[in-house]
């Protein structure tokens, strides 16, 4: 029978902090917690869920994030970054299109094929950015918590199935920027399968069909005895509800130049706003047979307003959505498996809100699709169902998902050779034997790929593995053994050994994407400064409200004044005329000194209250009254 | 010295040993399903998320196995594949020309076909469909032949695979039929495939 393990499992303890289950959204981010309460997602302090996965650089201050920076947007779009998931872990030329719709500027780290935001003053990773974001949930889980936040640290993070393995990294490192570790990566699809709890109700094969704001994935499932097998996913990094919106505003834009001349899309502050305002347009024509666009540029003397009807949008959509069908075809077609062997469907991901993808999806497979758990939350709880089996409080569930890319590598002629087929369940493995070409060669560069394609150029590049070490042989005569190991997160590690020598050849990977060690030390450097910084702003703010909070309550008490001596009167006065300049004062502990001294001068000011207060208490009531209220209180 | 490799034939037994089977053509997909559920429960990396890296990495050294192990068990063609190794008759050793003149004129034949089928198909998807269809009968066909050879070889045959000896041994006549089923069926499949992926409707292509 199979061999078992002798180890000890996860055991539910909380020993290193609670797990975080976060959902890190192209337009929206969320962060949950699985607990004896089951799954829930944790709100702000206004009782708000989803955080925009926006953050905003103003020239004169620490970053903003969220709604506030949403609304910076318009002031400041060239400082103010929305989508940074879509830059994650790629180069400029990766980009295509997106750069243009993007109001910020884009460009490539220095001699490398990193996309960095240039803020002018500085170049920003989007990593930074989405660390940024992380950081955020990350406050606001510790808050909802009601945990300290060095307490904080672990999380289970959502990404899209069809990440590639640079985008992965980028993502570990934003959440290291943020202080959280990654404990394990889950594919957007295979999360929501989990928050659904679907093999409870004897669905045998699910599809998961996850179209966000930038990304689609579609994942098929097979589930049974608690156990979730992912069979096959399939997906476009480059397809979402943005690209409906990015067909308003190229519609818009057209009619615009056409009536006016103007090119609205040049502007970036113009294109923010017309983008917003497809977004409405999008959002109202769910529900609606038309809606209107309208945008308005008082500087340029623009003002358009159309009616859009739910025909053209549905025609404007139908080629997205089109792509979509095309990939849930293909992961039937991987899985061997019909549209009518699939049990259930569910839709994850804000878009598909829209009525023509739900009905599409509800076509092609024959069903009506599920949708009661709000699609924009499914995946944090999924994710935060993810922590519990990790943290141990979830014993009853494992989740087998895939690797949806295949994984190469260069051979001669620039061909590929395929180590890892797409759709292999993870963790996988594969071994390969190389040799040297020279006499006397004692390091031997390979080339590793991700993709689908035949030729090296079209794949994804994951960079060049540098094998050192090998004992000087004749040319051939080493056998170097490479193994390539797909952890449980989709993420590679390369091992190497030469055979005959046995030894282990070191292996240095030139990080084509990601960030270099030294890069993710500087930013960790610069974060903490920042932090510094933020924590100071934080304290001044909180200051000068507890001092307001005091001063107002010492004003109300004006009337008692004149009953306090000469000497108390003149140093509350003096304590009150000091705290009237708190609001240009920066400096923490110049205000903690005004705060101490308007509480101290304040005390005779207390007892007399106290006196007033008291006699009023007791006027008209017996002393034994008073004792028993007293000892019953 | 690093420890000689294990051989094909001994690595095929191996497979058969993780998942607790007895190497057969004859495999019960639910039953293999079931024991990949429960190596998964008991070795995903998972459960060992916070033990530490040494428990964490064994397991996923360990849950690997598995994984890489069970599509060669689940797959029929490569199931046969791995018989064949087991058997010390790895098809990587053998030749086309093993396969005889007939074979390699009639594999050139459905090759045409196939061909003429892919070109004809941006007007009329039928006949493409049909030879589809037809190859996927062939090679049912193929591997239930295959699975009469097999369960019809002596003990003297199955009692020396899985050794290392297996591998040195010339294949006896019946091995070597088996070996020819494999290669003619691999052919077959391989003509379908490459036709299935060209016909694929507006495959999304891999960014």
């Amino acid at each position: 029978m199979i061999e078992l393990p002798t180890l000890p499992m996860n055991d539910g303890g909380d020993a290193g902090g609670p797990i975080l289950g976060i959902d890190l959204g192209t337009t929206n981010s969320l962060v949950a917690i699985h607990d004896a309460g089951g799954a829930r997602v944790l709100t702000d302090a206004e009782g708000q869920a989803s955080l925009s996965s926006i953050v905003s650089y103003p020239s004169d201050g620490a970053p903003v994030v969220g709604d506030a920076a949403r609304e910076r947007a318009r002031l400041d779009p060239k400082r103010t970054v929305h989508s940074a998931k879509r830059l994650i872990g790629k180069g400029v030329q990766d980009l295509g299109r997106e750069l243009s719709t993007m109001p910020y500027r884009i460009v490539d780290a220095p001699g490398r094929s990193l996309a960095m935001i240039d803020l002018g003053e500085r170049l920003l990773s989007p990593a930074e950015v989405s660390g940024q974001i992380l950081a955020e949930l990350r406050r606001r889980a510790a808050a909802a918590l009601k945990r300290p936040l060095e307490e904080v640290t672990r999380a289970v993070v959502t990404v899209p199935a069809y990440f590639d393995d640079a985008q992965r990294q980028a993502t570990r490192e934003a959440a290291k920027l943020a202080g959280l570790e990654i404990v394990r990566m889950v594919n957007e699809p295979t999360a929501a399968a989990l928050a659904y709890g679907l093999d409870d109700q004897g669905a045998e094969h699910v599809i998961v069909y996850d179209l966000g704001g930038g990304t689609f994935d579609v994942s098929l499932l097979q589930l049974k005895d608690g156990v979730y097998r992912v069979l096959a996913t399939a997906g476009d990094t480059y397809l979402g509800g943005d690209d409906f919106d990015r067909t308003l505003v190229l519609h818009a834009a057209r009619e615009i130049q056409e009536r006016s001349g103007k090119d609205v899309l040049a502007d970036p502050a113009a294109r923010a706003a017309l983008r917003m305002a497809a977004e409405r347009t999008k959002i109202a024509l769910s529900t609606a047979e038309e809606a209107e666009l309208t945008f308005h540029d008082p500087a340029e003397g623009i003002a358009y307003r159309a009616t859009i009807d739910w025909r053209t949008f549905q025609e404007a959509i139908a080629p997205l959505i089109q792509r979509t069908l095309d990939c849930c075809a293909r992961v039937l077609a991987d899985a061997g498996l019909s549209a009518e062997q699939v049990q259930e469907v569910v839709l994850v991901g804000g878009s598909t809100r829209v009525p023509l993808v739900k009905a599409a999806v509800a076509q092609f497979f024959q069903r009506p699709a599920r949708d009661e758990l709000d699609p924009e939350q499914v995946v944090a709880l999924g994710a935060a169902v993810q922590a519990g089996v990790l943290g141990g409080t979830v014993r009853d569930l494992l989740l087998l998902d895939v690797t949806p890319l295949s994984l190469g590598i260069e051979t001669l002629g620039g061909a590929v050779s395929k180590l890892i087929q797409r759709n292999t369940a993870i963790p996988a493995q594969a071994q390969e034997g190389f040799t040297t070409s020279v006499d006397g060669q004692t390091a031997v560069s390979l080339h590793v790929l991700q993709g689908e394609r035949e030729l090296a150029q079209d794949c994804r590049s994951l960079g060049k593995f540098v094998l050192n070490g090998i004992p000087p042989m004749p040319a051939g005569l080493p056998q170097i053994g490479v193994r390539f190991m797909l952890d449980a997160d989709g993420m590679l590690r390369v091992r190497a050994k030469e055979q005959r020598s046995g030894v282990s050849a070191e292996i240095e990977i030139e990080p084509k994407h990601g960030l270099s060690d030294d890069e993710v030390e500087r930013m960790l450097t610069d974060a903490w400064q920042h932090a510094e910084q933020d924590l100071t702003t934080r304290r001044v703010v909180d200051l000068r409200a507890q001092l307001g909070t005091v001063v107002a309550a010492v004003e109300k008490q004006r009337a008692l004044f004149a009953e306090l001596d000469a000497n108390q009167r003149e140093r509350l006065e003096d304590a009150l005329e000091e705290a009237g300049d708190a609001a240009s004062i920066e400096e923490p502990g110049k205000l903690k000194g005004i705060l101490d001294a308007v509480e101290e001068a304040s005390f005779p000011l207390a007892e007399l209250l106290m006196h007033h207060v008291a006699a009023e208490a007791v006027k008209d009531r017996k002393v034994t009254e008073l004792l028993d209220s007293e000892t019953s209180a | 010295m690093a420890a000689a490799s294990p051989s094909p034939s001994e690595q095929a037994a191996r497979v058969f040993a993780l998942y607790g089977l007895e190497p057969s053509f004859e495999i019960d997909i639910p039953d293999l399903e079931d024991r990949l559920r429960q190596a998964s429960l008991a070795w995903h990396p998972d459960r060992f998320a916070l033990q530490g890296e040494e428990a964490r990495l064994e397991a996923e050294d360990k849950m690997a196995e598995f994984n890489d192990a069970f599509p060669l068990l689940a797959e029929p063609a490569r199931r046969a594949e791995l018989l064949l190794n087991w058997l010390g008759a790895s098809p990587t050793q053998g030749t086309d020309a093993e396969a005889g003149p007939e074979f390699l004129m009639q594999m050139m034949e459905l090759r045409e076909e196939a061909d003429e089928a892919r070109i004809a198909a941006a007007q009329n998807p039928a006949p493409a469909q049909a030879f589809i269809a037809r190859m996927r009968d062939a090679e049912q066909t193929l591997l239930h032949r295959f699975a009469e050879g097999f369960a019809a070889l002596s003990h003297d045959t199955l009692a020396m695979a899985g050794t290392a000896a297996a591998a040195d041994a010339e294949a006896s006549a019946p091995v070597s039929a088996l070996r020819r089923l494999f290669y003619e069926l691999r052919y077959h499949q391989r003509t379908r495939e490459q036709l299935e992926l060209a016909l694929q409707p507006g495959t999304t292509p891999i960014p």
